[in-house]
């Protein structure tokens, strides 16, 4: 039998850098699919336990899907796919004072009409779409990410952006 | 081919981030451009909060350790554990099996007892119960903190570390922390014995420390169950050990004496604001240093 080598991911320093890699990707991608309320913070380090445990089984070059399909699989069987509507609230409230009521309440109205908007795209574009607009990431970055052409990023984003409009203004 | 590109290209190149100079001019130019960078502008806010990975990874590797262990020779350890297994769950099978639920800082559950009853159990605390008994004796034995809706039957009791609380089919709040103990009454009755005290409490009622306040209570549920803690006139060193487990942080404090009496609360989700609540009545300033606070009095005396 074959001790771990390259073959596999079991090497701790191997592991380490794994897991710096794509620990706060992961994160991202769960929070903008599934939003805060399932824990996605415990279903990172579920996800990359079963990596760990399973790394006999694993090559570099597979672990990165197992690790995404893994930690989709978790929050899926807990989410039990129920329409469970995403609260992106927490904005970070700036104490600015020298606004008016008039602009700071218009300011939240708008701001709720996106988190509704928001909570209205399918996962999919949510994900590709906030990759793209919040953490700056480009359509070859996220297609990497998710594993889909470059292409259908900018489908997913592009719709998004579009539906997001629609709905914003229709309110 | 700039001037006919289409006003959908402009826009995927936009979010590309990929416009060179002079589609970027063609793009400012567009009826959408303000619109478009408020919206893009706001978005940002939505960001996922900071992924925390101190210690995650250590414990992931550490979980491997005694797995390795095993590999060496998985057959005879195997043997063995079988042995213990068969022989725990027989000790366990015969004697009386305790279910117990543990709830760490910053984190609260629900929970089921077997004949239905409801409890919401706050941070850092535990209940433990035999289900088994259940039938007989309704019996739960409770350190921390933790709100009980009890299905009507028969005596249902609670075990502290400071006293009982027995009831029949109510709803009330035991909070027994080192040495507090309060117990508030919401709905039905509630007989609360500690320290050769006996008291009974009707909805409204609230008991702390062996003394007893009639109708005090005018909510039908304790503040953090709504995900707020709420204080009257408590020393503020009470206060910022609910803030410990709440935010699973430590706090410290710097010039300022901690027996004040605090009257206000604080919120469990949004740690910037729960700090704010607790810093401006007495004037302190916070810094944040990982996982610890630091809260310093401004003024010198």
């Amino acid at each position: 039998m074959k001790e771990s080598t390259d073959k596999d991911i079991c090497n701790e320093g191997l592991f380490a850098s794994f897991f710096n890699k794509h620990s706060k990707a992961l994160f991202n991608f769960l929070y903008y699919k599934f939003g805060e309320k399932l824990n996605p913070e415990d279903k990172v380090q579920e996800a990359f336990l079963k990596v760990w445990q399973n790394c006999h089984k694993i090559t570099p070059d597979k672990a990165k899907s197992f690790l995404y399909t893994t930690a989709n699989n978790l929050m899926l069987n807990q989410a039990n796919h129920e329409k469970v509507k995403l609260k992106y609230a927490e904005i970070p409230q700036k104490s600015h004072t020298n606004e008016s009521p008039e602009y700071v309440m218009e300011e939240n109205q708008y701001m709720e009409k996106i988190q509704n908007a928001l909570s209205k795209l399918t996962e999919a574009q949510r994900v590709a779409f906030l990759l793209n607009r919040v953490e700056g990431k480009r359509f070859k970055e996220i297609a990497e990410i998710l594993n889909i052409s470059t292409k259908a990023v900018e489908k997913r984003i592009y719709g998004a952006l579009k539906k997001l409009r629609e709905d914003i203004e229709g309110l | 081919m700039s001037i006919s590109m289409e006003k959908a290209e402009l826009i995927k190149k936009w979010l590309d981030n990929n416009l060179n100079p002079e589609e970027q001019k063609l793009f400012e130019a567009l009826e959408d451009y303000n619109e478009l960078i408020q919206l893009s502008d706001k978005l940002k806010q939505f960001k996922a909060p900071d992924y925390k990975s101190d210690g995650v990874l250590e414990n992931i590797v550490a979980t491997k350790q005694s797995k390795k262990g095993k590999l060496i020779s998985f057959n005879f350890i195997s043997k063995i554990a079988a042995i213990f297994v068969i022989g725990f769950s027989l000790f366990y099978f015969f004697k009386d099996n305790d279910t117990k639920i543990n709830t760490l800082a910053s984190n609260k559950i629900n929970a089921q007892l077997p004949d239905n009853s409801q409890v919401r159990i706050n941070a850092l605390s535990s209940i433990s119960f035999n289900e088994k008994t259940w039938k007989d004796s309704r019996e739960v034995s409770l350190e921390g903190e933790a709100f009980f809706k009890v299905a009507k039957g028969s005596k249902f009791n609670v075990h502290t570390s400071n006293g009982t609380v027995t009831v029949l089919g109510t709803e009330f709040n035991v909070k027994n922390r080192n040495n507090d103990f309060e117990v508030i009454c919401y709905e039905g009755s509630v007989l609360v014995e500690s320290n050769n005290i006996s008291e009974t409490l009707a909805p409204g009622d609230y008991f702390k420390s062996g003394k007893i306040f009639r109708n005090n209570i005018n909510v039908s549920s304790p503040s953090w169950i709504n995900n707020e803690s709420s204080f009257k006139s408590e020393p503020f060193i009470k206060v910022l050990q609910e803030f410990e487990r709440q935010y699973d942080v430590k706090v410290k404090v710097e010039n300022m004496d901690t027996s004040l009496l605090f009257t206000g609360k604080f919120i469990h989700n949004d740690i910037e604001t729960a700090l704010k609540a607790l810093t401006l009545p007495f004037n302190l300033v916070s810094e944040q240093n990982n996982n610890t606070i630091i809260l310093k009095g401004e003024r010198k005396k």
